[in-house]
């Protein structure tokens, strides 16, 4: 098993169904910019039959970003323009796994 | 009443046919045809919708949920980013099932923790995200305000969703580390069990299914005293090999001049 020094791959969950990847991502530059090798935003949704939080995976560089990452971001309230508060939750991903970098390209 | 007729949902022609893929050709033989038309399709285009499709599973036929998980790892080798997405998703899926713990989402949970299971036997999920799952399972909510409505005393959904991975993926725990990992789990399952009380016949029934076909010669304990008992046991065993182990791994670079030509 893994020991949370070698983890590295964080999400950011409970984030407003409809904020933009921009926005966000504007957030965690202001502090983290270069900091991290990839991000995978997941949008929420707010219908009748389901509503869903919006969610960010990254993946950092080094394992000590991560511990910083989460003193800010861990309990942070976003409010949305209708005044809607998300306080949102880090956690190391449950799985660790991100893309390989040289997947190649499907000669199909 | 008047009422105008319900429209019928228009999907465009290319989710037509990634619909018509999985939920109607998919089967045993033609998984190889899915899989190369899927590779086929203008990706950028269709990533977001076909990863929707997928965490679909509960739609289609539960004897299927196999197949999800080979084309998932089948085109991870081209699309690598789609399939870590298949696993995130998933697993968020089984936590906000834990976190909401709706009735009308039960089928689609069992279906989500069958897919797991079977994305380990497609070599998609590393063992340890299989036990931090069925651990998460065992306690999320535990210690909070909100215990009685996330695990209510008399709901047995989680012991359901237990039995499901392990009934899909659990044979391959019989060796190694994972052996010990899935012996040391099932204990604390136990202790989950018997918090609950008597159990309904259908869940009594496939857990001692479950026993009999991962761990036949596993004690069933009785009461709470038991396997707290047996936990104390196995903490105190775990303790002596870890040092034992140190004292070994000691041992071994001592002699390591001798040993080297063997490894």
């Amino acid at each position: 098993m893994k020991g949370s020094l070698d983890r590295k791959k964080v999400v950011l969950r409970h984030l407003a169904h409809n904020i933009s990847q921009s926005a966000i991502m504007e957030q965690i530059d202001a502090r983290f910019s270069g900091r991290y090798n990839w991000f995978c935003f997941r949008s929420g949704k707010n219908s009748l039959k389901c509503q869903s939080y919006s969610r960010l995976y990254i993946d950092f560089k080094q394992p000590e970003d991560v511990i910083e990452f989460a003193e800010f971001f861990d309990g942070h309230v976003f409010v949305n323009e209708k005044g809607t508060q998300f306080k949102t939750i880090v956690e190391y991903a449950p799985s660790q796994r991100v893309p390989k970098q040289w997947s190649k390209k499907d000669g199909r | 009443p008047e009422r105008s007729a319900r429209v019928s949902k228009v999907r465009p022609p290319l989710h037509q046919y990634i619909r018509k893929l999985l939920f109607s050709d998919l089967d045993k033989s033609s998984i190889e045809h899915v899989l190369r038309q899927l590779r086929k399709l203008p990706w950028s285009e269709c990533e977001p919708y076909l990863l929707k499709c997928f965490l679909k599973v509960h739609k289609g036929k539960y004897g299927q949920i196999h197949l999800i998980a080979s084309l998932t790892a089948g085109l991870s080798r081209y699309h690598d980013e789609f399939a870590v997405a298949v696993v995130d998703e998933v697993l968020e899926e089984i936590r906000l099932g834990l976190e909401l713990n709706e009735y009308g989402m039960q089928q689609r949970r069992i279906a989500h923790m069958r897919f797991l299971g079977e994305l380990y036997n497609y070599e998609y999920v590393d063992s340890s995200v299989v036990f931090d799952t069925l651990y998460l399972i065992l306690v999320f909510g535990h210690g909070t305000e909100e215990q009685d409505v996330l695990d209510p005393p008399e709901d047995c959904f989680r012991i359901r969703m237990i039995i499901t991975l392990l009934e899909t993926c659990g044979h391959y725990f019989g060796r190694g580390s994972s052996k010990r990992k899935l012996d040391r789990f099932l204990i604390h399952f136990q202790r989950y069990i018997l918090s609950k009380g008597a159990l309904p016949l259908d869940i009594e029934f496939d857990l001692q299914d479950l026993f009999a076909d991962l761990r036949p010669n596993m004690t069933r304990y009785s009461t709470i005293e038991e396997v707290d008992a047996a936990l104390v046991q196995l903490e105190e065993h775990e303790h002596t090999v870890l040092t034992d182990k140190a004292n070994g791994e000691k041992h071994i670079e001592q002699e390591k001049p001798t040993t080297m030509s063997a490894s």
